[in-house]
């Protein structure tokens, strides 16, 4: 009797999902004229949608993961900066143990001590504020706001006493504060999400951005370091580093007229054809003179074997080694800079320009890789250089490594790991490179912090030159299901599943015990942060904006059909019907008009724009690529009403 | 009666020699004018390494000479000239405006086809399809107050250097009578923008108010009633310092002190032409850029530099009741059609339609020296 | 020379050619070395002969076998025979064979190869111009060490070499005298190859070549004056030219040719001289994109951050004549 009632449940649900869906499309068909809804399952394609019921909106366990490290000028004590549990922990670097630990709101992430160890600087990149702390007994003394999302920050004598560079990687500045009074004295512009900050004699500090700049058509993309001299505040150089991005590192060379920034050397613009031969992307290091400007890009990698995701450098006072912490290698690669030297020295300006792509080269200056925890980030030395403390950010402990064995010699915990927890989990199955070809990348290489890097590709599968698509932001993303510019992967497991791995990692595809953790962790992800939060209040031309949105009609009062009002495809919350339509952008080699409608939460922060990411801004989207309405009805629109629209979109 | 007739004497004697005539060179600052006096010119033209001759604004910072040309942005350091233009990524080659950003050192510079920023050797380009930005034609850019202000052929646009929001004010939500916006001014407390056509509309940043200021008269040839308001609704430039407003039209100049206004005409004023293309203030005086020549005054005292008949530069000096003093100088500008001035403490830089010209103050004493490089 | 298509085949055969040499026998890597990560074991086919050299009308191949009945599958579809492979941890199977002779390499130079486990992405792995010209018996020793027999002449005395997999171009030297021993028995490998999904299509029965600088070469920093390639298909002797692609502004080029059959390429000047050949020895599998630097390209190097311009334009077709199209349609074991 139990089976024949569970039968006709059975039975009856699926007539009722057929009826749903058939009802769904009878009643888009009506409102729109639109046949195309193969993908209307129901009416939650664009009702009954609400983002509290989403993964992102629930609690989820959070770990004592470590995002910047100081040691105290005499090395005894290690600060740690915990994120993703709002405190600083302070270590007892003999007794390797923490000792105490104090809450600091907003995310705590980059921290520095001043010269005389009293102090603690810590950027809280959730707060958009730099906190002091007595170092003593980690109490906040004071806070001063500065850019948005902050991350990086040195302190840098001057001769009108200490300064502070904080590199402010979601508005894309940076903050120069005198510590004494605290104040910001000077926000310089930088390249995109400046990240990395490293103080330099001369009152200089030198920063490097994460991201390359946003390009258009073939352009080569270039991330920067920004020289600053923190005592007039002024921006004295931007150097130019070619293909570089996911710069996470940067530090100054004692001795020798270099910095050191971590880069992945990205190759965006080369047909995804494989990844063997470093085709997709390698890591390596810019040697950059703060001087001239001119850099060198070495590789870090081998003909054979990659160490993705270059991040954290540190360097010996003699300026003899180098350090670098590869996060999706989950190693420590240590760089014999006096062979480094003398190989830059005998080599000329065509092999300086070409060894980034020389795959064989390092082997003339890595000494070493030392074995490390998940996803290896910051990096510093001891003040005599013996031990090197490495965060093991996945793991919740920093790795101890003796410098002259090169063998680690203990480890500080901070938490339990996060094993039990699926979206820790899924964030190692995100961050570890194993999973490609020879590990050459992760995931977070293009994604990192799980959104995009700005660049689009060519995957070879739809056709080489065909097809080209503009990376897609993972934050944010649960619930906009299908995947795919072309919308045809109906849910992360698929996006992720055994086609990317024959498309892109050209491995093994993910376990399935790894593929649901991973699908946790992505689900888990809220939107990204633009730093244009509203607070629940609208200015006045953003609810202009939000109006123009919304709209049914233009200015002079004539309707604008139902298909073409923005709010139709792009429905709140979530901003997606999640259906696929055609904006009349279909370029020469592209196989299809019809790309599914992107989500819009974190547009602001997510450019370029468009299928291929030939709107370099949201403004482009119709100002260049709507001649003809195509792409909702906007020629209607001043330039003020325009605008407004895009001050409204920059608040999703 | 002897005595008298021989002091009579002398006396007429000098004034015949420092008459009219009187080739009295040397450029001293006697201690009554409000401005320093140009003691020399120095020029610098396409031999010298500028894109072209033509120059259309210019700017002095930080031991840097900035100037705009029809064939891009020139930079002087150290002596030499280097040209920036669309090769090396600036969005147009026709620049006609300069700004400084005090906070960080930043050059915002504007041209025919959108607005860029010039940071450390570093070009970031707006233009109104990539930006926020009213229109591509960019007369004026101002950084004040934190933003950056364009004067452009469709309104004018503010971008907040802290939240990368760009505001638009024109005809639709100001009191501007038309879009065409011409030249920027600020106070401390004011933003002033020069609309053609339209006067000058002043905002109120903190208020969000808008006020204007058109001609009363409605003439477009005459000033019919002196000192009524502006002289002219074509506005060419505004400036202001020390409490003083300055309008420059090419009808004429005016100056408005926040109660009264002052018109300045060419027949009823030692201002050498009523077609002003800029005007500078500095203190209380104000420099003007006509088409005859460039001058200077605080409305009472006036200095004129242009061209003389015979060759040569030309200083007249005029103070009320005094006539007018001319003197001959031994350099003059390349060229009398003033575009442009940035005015330091010891010298101007003016751009002319045919070549950069550097004007040395004189100090307290010296005398003019020769032509020179 | 007996052989067989199994991994006591390729035992025996392997004797037989040391044999043949008259050096000591080697014993052959663990049988787990040459399993890819699916199960399949990879061997040698079809038996050679002494005297068929090694460029014979069918020269022997590498297959897989999966577990179970499903058929081998072929890998290897070069004009030179192949022998001894064994399966990296990468998951690509590294073999012997040998290029063919050139301008710069005009007598026998044995050297090791790799592919991958469907038979995509063939590529010299080392060996190919510098040193001794006769190789076999690699293996993947712990440390990033490949090992490898290596001796002066045919039946001359071998030695033990290897290079570093971190830079197998330039590390060619002699095998440290500890690792001897675990070279000459290496035992069962320590851990599965690293797995590949296959990205071949069967429906298809054409490949894409892209070169993205024929001008680019490994000998100079001046760029060849190659204005057009002729690519050949077909095995030694057999080759016939397929066509001429002109290159892009940038020196790219981008050709869909037949899949499965050995190709070369000559590039030419502008008169139609040839400035460099590769007579016919790569592939490309059914479906597959396969792509190079340069025209006798720099090994080891990634290339540039740059679009090919070649890419613009649909891909020149490049058809089989019909006497190679029968040829191959003869197939293979």
């Amino acid at each position: 009797m139990r089976r024949k009632v569970a039968l006709w449940a059975l039975v009856l649900g699926a007539m009722a999902a057929l009826g749903a869906a058939a009802g769904a499309r009878t009643h888009i068909l009506k409102m729109s004229g639109r046949k195309d809804l193969s993908g209307v399952k129901g009416c939650s394609n664009c009702h009954f949608v609400s983002t509290s019921r989403l993964a992102w909106s629930k609690k989820r366990p959070h770990h004592a993961a470590p995002a910047g490290l100081v040691l105290s000028p005499d090395g005894a004590r290690l600060y740690v900066a915990l994120d993703d549990t709002d405190e600083v922990a302070v270590a007892d670097v003999a007794a390797r143990r923490v000792t105490a630990k104090a809450r600091v709101a907003g995310a705590p992430t980059g921290i520095a001590v001043d010269p005389t160890g009293e102090r603690l600087f810590v950027t809280c990149r959730g707060g958009d504020r730099l906190a002091v702390l007595e170092a003593r007994t980690l109490a906040e003394t004071g806070s001063v706001p500065v850019g948005v999302g902050p991350i990086g920050v040195a302190h840098v004598a001057t001769p009108a006493g200490g300064r502070l560079v904080v590199a402010n990687a979601v508005s894309d500045d940076l903050s120069v504060i005198s510590v004494s009074p605290l104040a910001e004295v000077a926000r310089l512009s930088a390249g995109r999400e400046p990240y990395a900050v490293a103080a330099a004699p001369g009152s200089r500090a030198l920063v490097v951005s994460r991201m390359a700049n946003i390009t258009r058509g073939d352009e080569v993309p270039a991330s920067e370091v920004t020289v600053v001299d923190a005592a007039s505040a002024r921006v004295t150089l931007r150097a130019r580093l070619d293909s570089a991005h996911l710069s996470e590192g940067i530090e100054l060379v004692p001795r020798r007229p270099w910095a050191l920034a971590s880069i992945v050397r990205v190759r965006n613009l080369v047909p995804i054809t494989q990844v063997a031969q470093g085709w997709v992307m390698s890591s390596g290091l810019a040697l950059c003179d703060p001087v001239s400007g001119k850099s060198v890009e070495i590789p870090l990698d081998e003909a054979n074997a990659y160490f993705a995701d270059p991040s954290g450098v540190a360097v010996d006072a003699d300026g003899r080694r180098a350090y670098v912490a590869s996060g999706g290698g989950d190693v420590v690669t240590v760089v014999d800079l006096d062979r480094l030297g003398r190989w830059l020295e005998g080599a000329d300006e065509t092999t300086r320009r070409d060894a980034i792509d020389d795959l064989q080269l390092s082997p003339e200056y890595v000494l070493a890789r030392v074995p490390t925890g998940r996803n290896p980030r910051q990096v510093v030395l001891s003040p005599d250089g013996k031990t090197l403390f490495v965060a093991e950010r996945l793991d919740d402990s920093i790795l101890l490594v003796d410098t002259e064995s090169l063998r680690p010699v203990g480890r500080i915990a901070l938490g339990d790991g996060g094993e039990k927890d699926p979206i820790r989990r899924g964030e190692r199955v995100f961050a570890r490179a194993r999973t490609t070809f020879q590990a050459q990348f992760s995931c977070r290489s293009c994604h990192p912090d799980a959104h995009v890097d700005g660049l689009a590709y060519d995957f070879d599968i739809d056709g080489v030159g065909r097809d080209i698509v503009e990376n897609r932001s993972l934050q944010g993303l649960d619930g906009t299901a299908p995947f795919k510019w072309n919308g045809k992967n109906p849910s992360l497991k698929v996006q992720c599943g055994p086609r990317f791995a024959k498309v892109l990692t050209r491995a093994a595809p993910f376990s399935g015990p790894d593929l649901d953790d991973l699908d946790a962790f992505l689900t888990s992800l809220p939107p990204t942060r633009t730093g244009h939060e509203t607070h629940g209040r609208l200015t006045e031309a953003q609810e202009r904006g939000r109006r123009i949105f919304f709209a049914i009609q233009m200015t002079d009062g004539r309707p604008i059909p139902y298909s073409s009002r923005c709010s139709t495809c792009h429905r709140p919350p979530l901003y997606t019907d999640r259906l696929p339509a055609d904006v009349a952008t279909k370029g020469p080699f592209d196989s299809t008009g019809k790309f599914d409608v992107p989500h819009l939460l974190g547009v602001a922060a997510s450019a370029p724009y468009l299928h291929d990411g030939r709107a370099a801004t949201l403004e482009e989207i119709w100002t260049i690529y709507n001649p003809k309405d195509t792409h909702g009805i906007t020629n209607y629109m001043t330039k003020h009403q325009l605008n407004d629209l895009i001050e409204f979109l920059k608040t999703l | 009666m002897k005595r008298t007739f021989t002091a009579a004497s002398a006396l007429l004697f000098l004034a015949s020699v420092a008459g009219p005539l009187g080739a009295r060179s040397g450029a001293s600052r006697p201690a009554e004018l409000p401005f320093p006096l140009i003691d020399r010119f120095e020029s610098f033209g396409v031999s010298d390494g500028l894109p072209s001759w033509k120059v259309h604004c210019v700017l002095s910072e930080g031991g840097r000479v900035w100037a705009g040309t029809t064939k891009g942005l020139v930079v002087r350091e150290g002596g030499r000239f280097r040209t920036i233009g669309p090769e090396q990524g600036l969005s147009h080659s026709v620049v006609s405006s300069l700004a400084v950003d005090p906070a960080s050192g930043d050059l915002w510079v504007g041209t025919f086809r959108g607005l860029n920023r010039v940071s450390a050797g570093r070009i970031e380009t707006f233009t109104q399809t990539s930006s926020g930005l009213p229109n591509n034609v960019v007369y004026s850019v101002m950084v004040a107050k934190g933003a950056v202000w364009v004067a452009t052929a469709a309104g004018t646009g503010r971008l907040d250097l802290k939240t990368r929001a760009w505001s638009l004010y024109d005809q639709t939500n100001t009191l501007m009578h038309e879009p065409w916006c011409y030249a920027l001014a600020e106070s401390p407390d004011r933003i002033y923008v020069g609309v053609w056509g339209g006067g000058i509309v002043e905002h109120d940043p903190v208020r969000g108010t808008w006020k204007e200021y058109r001609d009363p008269d409605g003439e477009p040839d005459i000033d019919l009633l002196p000192d009524d308001g502006p002289v002219h609704d074509v506005t060419s430039g505004v400036s202001f310092s020390d409490g003083l407003l300055w309008q420059s039209t090419y009808f004429g100049l005016s100056r408005y002190d926040g109660s009264r206004w002052k018109t300045f005409l060419k027949d009823k004023s030692p201002l050498v032409s009523n077609f002003i293309n800029f005007v500078a203030a500095k203190g209380k005086s104000a420099w003007i850029c006509t088409d005859q020549g460039l001058a200077v005054t605080d409305g009472e005292i006036w200095a004129t530099y242009r061209h003389s008949e015979g060759g040569g530069g030309l200083l007249e000096l005029s103070r009320p009741g005094k006539g007018i003093e001319r003197r001959r100088m031994g350099t003059a500008l390349p060229n009398d059609f003033v575009l442009g001035a940035s005015v330091g403490k010891d010298d101007i830089w003016l751009a002319t339609s045919h070549g950069l010209a550097h004007g040395v103050f004189a100090r307290p004493g010296t005398e003019t020296k020769g032509n020179g490089k | 020379m007996s052989g067989a298509r199994s991994a006591t085949g390729a035992l025996a055969v392997l004797l037989a050619v040391t044999a043949a040499c008259g050096v000591k026998s080697v014993s052959a890597p663990d049988p787990s070395r040459t399993v890819l990560a699916d199960g399949s074991r990879v061997y040698v086919s079809p038996e050679q002969n002494e005297t068929d050299g090694l460029y014979p009308a069918r020269p022997s191949q590498l297959w897989a076998k999966p577990q179970g009945d499903a058929p081998a599958r072929q890998l290897t579809f070069g004009s030179a025979s192949v022998a001894d492979p064994v399966v990296l941890d990468d998951g690509r199977v590294l073999f012997v064979s040998a290029m063919p002779p050139s301008l710069s390499t005009p007598g026998t130079h044995l050297a090791l190869f790799v592919v991958n486990s469907d038979g995509t992405g063939v590529l010299p792995y080392a060996c190919e111009h510098d040193g001794a010209p006769y190789v076999r018996g690699p293996r993947e020793l712990p440390g990033g060490i490949v090992a490898f027999r290596a001796s002066d002449s045919p039946g001359g005395k071998e030695r033990w070499e290897s290079v570093l997999s971190a830079r197998p171009f330039r590390s060619r030297g002699p095998l440290p005298a500890a690792l001897v021993k675990e070279a000459e028995n290496p035992g069962p490998r320590a851990r599965m190859p690293m797995g590949r999904l296959s990205t071949v299509d069967p429906s298809k029965k054409t490949g894409i070549l892209l070169c993205l600088d024929a001008r680019r070469n490994s000998e100079s920093e001046s760029p060849l004056p190659v204005t057009r390639v002729r690519i050949l298909a077909g095995g030694a002797g057999s080759a016939r030219a397929l066509g001429e692609v002109p290159l892009a502004a940038d020196g790219s080029f981008l050709a869909e040719v037949p899949a499965d059959v050995p190709l070369g390429i000559e590039a030419l000047d502008e008169q139609g001289r040839v400035v460099r050949a590769l007579a016919p020895w790569i592939w490309v599998r059914p479906g597959e994109n396969r792509a190079c630097i340069g025209c006798h390209e720099p090994h080891g190097f990634a290339p540039r951050n740059r679009r090919p311009l070649a890419v613009k334009e649909p891909p020149a077709r490049l058809t089989l004549p019909a006497t190679i199209a029968e040829t191959r349609s003869r197939g293979g074991m």
